[in-house]
């Protein structure tokens, strides 16, 4: 069933129907149409699959998804339109372009955690390059995946973008079939198999992974707002996010402050008691209930820990003075417990955050910005949001994507257009002027070789500061010699007037 | 687990495309001649290159522009052994490893030196008004430790122009050079310590064992150019560590003439592109697709053009080269024996010289055994083929290829051929020479790679792109629109303040 699938996207592609770009802004259009149109639907399959709340569906999942839809159709014809290169001496009556260009058939794999907006912001860009796009939606958000396979065909062509759905062996059965683009949002395990799978056929690949992302918090800010961002970004969505403030670093001396503030400002968000909240989540099954249960066995919270294995609720739970080796800080925890590990200074934070594996994101909390500089200069991350969490996630002109062991490629905006195109090198050259290649046929000698050495290394520009310098004097000079030209013409000319306009006076 | 071993069996047996690196067996020195107690192993060499990188002394721009500047004075210095080892490798003649070895780095390396600086700068993107206020730039980061591993048909541009990319993005690097090319090799393992930095750079060497060992370790990104076969080992490989790659591997390259053509002026661009390095580059045109007519007008053309070249004695010219090795001379001999096709220009060969005659083979057809793997060597085969429609469609049927040729007059013809096939790279009314702009990025699609490289392209494929966002401490009225308890009111504003096209005056 899946290879008929893929294989029916294929032969689609192979059409050319993708190609123009009216059917790409048609499709993306209807997808904008399905969003708006189906908002209740998508928000009833998420209350059922992850008890995501009324308002976070849209917050979380449907405004990106929106603005990335609007950004494209926007912009598409910038996107798809050939840019423009470099020439040298050599080529400098040739055409010489880059032209974006389709991909093929490309697989999107989703998460369960956002299964809207991991799923279908790939596929606005995978739309907008005009590729075909296989989704498989992950199984354990099962009413959005079911929702998922019944809305794409409906505002969709059938054909292009096919939405398979299943578990572990019908995604095998998938990646065993030949791709020209993987993109994979999940876990570092299964992005090893991807990836693995993709090898055989030399499929290039995106990862959206994860890892442990942390934040530090430094002793001089205001430590009541830092938490009261973070407390949103950690317990959004129950702590699901990828990009989730993980684990808080700060010094022992603001520990019982951070502690209070988080303390104060759940209260403010979810009332006293977390489990009556209709905008608190729930974990989405009951392994990963039990996987983050068992991370916190042993430890006593100081805030919440209270948990109901029925509703598969853990109230947000913090817990201080956590040891670095404590299995809480071997694995991302995907949860709603946030474990504060004391360090003793910015340095010290510095070398925990780069003992470990790259992160996804990294969040600081500081006024000084020669810290921030300094913190930023000598860590690494996917990315970096300083003075709250996840925000660089949502402003689509930046790029989103991990290094290291959370991920590789970017995605958003124009980021998903290009990772999901084939930039073509292209050189239009004429038969004519076939002596300027004279110099570099054989038979050589010392004369030709010469010739074509200077016509194959010289640089159209040359871009040495040097020049540049020169470059600005001689048109500075050049403008005041021009300038002085007009004002000795206009004073000659004036002069003249004025003569006229003497001599008739006196007449 | 992923083990190399089955599979690279597996590749030996399985696969078709040409045995270039783990199957092969050479009379040449291979490993130096540098003695054993001295050579650190593999482990040590990474090892040594992690500590460099983690202390941070690849970051700053002048150590990059310094290492830069004495790989330029290693080529500059070194000239006329990079041009004599290349001789030795393959026979190649002076004024082609000029071009296409010694001064392509050195334009590269120019390029590198004067855009570094604003390669190196942060890029600030355009905001929403939520972000109206914040710092939102994209600030690029070296990987880490990177291995480049190079081919033999261009031992010095294809190792060190990556290489550049990978010093300019401020990496430490690993790389390997193919033994097969064994004087190059030898060159680059002795001049690299005496010009670059010992603790950032290190050469490994060895054959397929050596390799293989080397890609158990991990890298933070693994630079290969070869083989398809080969490059699914280093994926399979790279997939276990989750490391990045970028394949720069080959193909069949076709060749289009139709609509009305200068023959002779084709002729000329055609034999230097398809014959330059005995037709053993990656973007060579592989095969020539036209009508009759055509092929009736060029064949004479190619002929005249050889002579013109290369004189009545081609293989007494000294601007023609040799094949690698002499088991790859067997296997391209083996495909002009096995060609159902009929030699009109060349055939002749010499197999104590490794030479064989650039060679024009017509009549071919689709299945013949010319067509089915990449030749990679100095045998142009002629396919007649009526319509340019029918000549796409076969193109098609084909896996993309590295570069894609259309010799016409007709712009028509060229665009249609543009807008009807897939290729890395393409250029019209000529073979190769798009690939020498460091302006534009060269790299495959499909089977003939991912990624891209050269000028900013190569300093972009070993960096990381990491998205900043540096917020104030103000505008909290503006963030409590997220926080809960929600409101359907919040929702409304939240929508308008991150929309894209929010406010159109800011």
């Amino acid at each position: 069933m899946e290879r008929q699938a893929v294989q029916r996207a294929r032969e689609a592609f192979l059409s050319g129907r993708t190609r123009p770009l009216e059917f790409r802004l048609q499709q993306l259009h209807a997808l904008q149409r399905m969003i708006a149109e189906k908002e209740t639907e998508i928000a009833t399959a998420l209350k059922q699959d992850i008890n995501r709340s009324q308002y976070d569906t849209p917050l979380l999942e449907l405004i990106g998804i929106e603005n990335e839809i609007k950004l494209a159709i926007g912009k598409l014809r910038e996107w798809a339109a050939s840019r423009p290169a470099e020439k040298n001496l050599l080529t400098i009556s040739d055409e010489v372009y880059i032209q974006p260009e389709p991909l093929g058939v490309v697989l999107i794999i989703g998460a369960w955690n956002y299964p809207w907006a991991l799923t279908l912001m790939p596929l606005v860009g995978a739309i907008a390059a005009g590729n075909a796009a296989v989704v498989k939606p992950s199984e354990l958000s099962e009413c959005s995946s079911l929702l998922l396979r019944a809305l794409l065909p409906r505002y969709l062509d059938k054909d292009l973008y096919p939405v398979v759905t299943g578990s572990v062996s019908e995604t095998q059965e998938l990646l065993r079939l030949r791709f020209d683009h993987i993109v994979f949002t999940g876990s570092s395990p299964v992005a090893k198999l991807v990836m693995e799978a993709a090898a055989r056929h030399l499929t290039p690949v995106t990862l959206e992974l994860g890892g442990k992302s942390p934040c530090y918090i430094d002793k001089n800010c205001d430590i009541r707002v830092a938490c009261r961002r973070i407390t949103w970004g950690k317990f959004i969505n129950c702590g699901q996010t990828c990009i989730a403030p993980d684990y808080i670093l700060c010094e022992p001396c603001i520990q019982g402050r951070v502690v209070e503030c988080i303390r104060q400002t759940l209260l403010e968000f979810y009332g006293a008691d977390p489990k009556c909240s209709p905008d608190y989540g729930r974990i989405v099954n009951q392994r990963h209930f039990n996987r983050i249960m068992g991370l916190m066995e042993g430890y006593t919270p100081v805030v919440g820990g209270q948990s109901d294995s029925s509703q598969r609720y853990i109230a947000p739970t913090v817990l201080k003075d956590v040891p670095p080796h404590s299995r809480l800080m071997q694995e991302e925890i995907f949860g709603p417990v946030l474990p504060i590990v004391t360090v003793s200074d910015m340095d010290n934070a510095i070398t925990f955050i780069n003992e470990r594996e790259k992160p996804l994101a990294l969040y600081i909390f500081c006024s000084d910005k020669k810290a921030i500089k300094k913190m930023i200069a000598e860590t690494t991350s996917g990315g970096v949001t300083v003075n709250d969490v996840m925000m660089h996630y949502t402003l689509n002109s930046l790029p989103f994507g991990g290094v290291g062991q959370s991920g590789m490629g970017r995605y958003h905006g124009k980021h998903t257009f290009d990772q999901l195109s084939h930039h073509r090198a292209c050189m239009v050259r004429s038969l004519g002027m076939e002596s300027v290649n004279l110099a570099r046929y054989p038979p050589q000698n010392r004369r030709r070789a010469r010739r074509a050495r200077m016509a194959l290394t010289s640089p159209l520009i040359d871009m040495s500061k040097r020049t540049l310098v020169w470059a600005i004097l001689a048109t500075i000079i050049s403008l005041g010699l021009v300038i002085a030209l007009l004002v000795i013409l206009l004073i000659a000319a004036g002069l003249n007037c004025t003569c006229w306009y003497w001599r008739g006076f006196y007449n | 687990m992923v083990t190399l071993e089955p599979i690279i069996h597996l590749s030996r047996e399985l696969l078709p495309t040409p045995k270039f690196f783990f199957g092969l067996t050479t009379n040449r020195s291979r490993v130096g001649h540098l003695p054993l107690e001295k050579m650190e192993s593999q482990s040590q060499v990474l090892e040594r290159l992690r500590t460099a990188f983690e202390s941070g002394v690849t970051i700053p721009e002048k150590f990059r522009r310094t290492q830069l500047t004495n790989l330029m004075s290693m080529i500059k210095d070194n000239e006329e052994q990079i041009v004599n080892a290349l001789h030795k490798d393959l026979t190649k003649p002076k004024f082609e490893a000029i071009l296409s070895e010694v001064d392509i780095v050195m334009n590269e390396l120019h390029y590198a030196l004067s855009n570094l600086t604003s390669w190196m700068q942060p890029e600030y993107v355009s905001k929403n008004l939520a972000t109206k206020l914040d710092d939102c730039f994209v600030r690029r980061e070296p990987l880490g430790v990177v291995l480049i591993i190079g081919p033999w048909n261009y031992p010095m541009q294809l190792l060190i122009l990556p290489m550049i990319g990978a010093i300019a993005a401020g990496n430490c690097v690993v790389i390997k050079p193919s033994e097969v090319s064994a004087a190059t090799d030898n060159l680059i393992t002795e001049l690299m310590p005496k010009y670059l930095s010992k603790d950032c750079y290190a050469v490994v060497r060895g054959g397929p064992k050596e390799t293989q060992a080397l890609l158990k370790n991990r890298f933070d990104h693994i630079f290969y150019t070869g083989s398809q076969a080969v490059a699914r080992v280093v994926l399979q490989a790279a997939a276990v560590h989750l490391t990045p790659v970028t394949l720069e591997l080959g193909g069949k390259c076709p060749c289009l003439i139709y609509g009305r053509v200068n023959a002779t002026a084709a002729a000329h661009r055609l034999v230097w592109a398809k014959f330059f390095n005995a037709g053993q580059s990656c973007v060579a045109p592989d095969y020539v697709l036209c009508s009759k007519a055509t092929r009736d007008a060029l064949v004479p053309a190619l002929r005249q053009v050889l002579e013109d070249f290369y004189g009545s004695d081609i293989q007494k010219s000294p601007d023609m080269s040799r094949i690698v090795t002499p088991k790859h001379w067997t296997r391209l001999m083996g495909l002009l024996n096995r060609t159902k096709g009929k030699v009109v220009v060349g055939g002749e060969h010499d197999e104590k010289d490794r030479y064989i005659a650039p060679t024009v083979v017509v009549d071919v057809a689709e299945d013949d055994a010319l067509m089915e793997e990449e030749i990679f060597g100095p045998i142009l085969p002629i396919l007649t083929i009526e319509s340019l429609e029918e000549s796409i469609k076969l193109t098609k049927r084909k896996e993309k290829p590295l570069a894609f040729y259309v010799f016409s007059d007709e712009s028509s013809v060229v665009k249609k051929v543009l807008e009807n096939s897939s290729s890395g790279g393409f250029c019209s009314n000529d073979g190769i020479v798009h690939m020498a702009l460091p302006g534009l990025p060269f790299g495959g699609v499909g089977n003939s790679g991912f990624g891209h490289y050269h000028g900013h392209w190569g300093f972009e494929a070993f960096s990381h792109r990491r998205a900043v966002m540096l917020r104030g401490w103000a505008l909290e009225k503006l963030n409590a629109l997220r926080y809960p308890p929600y409101s359907d009111e919040k929702l409304s504003w939240l929508r308008w303040t991150t929309s894209p096209k929010s406010c159109s005056i800011m």
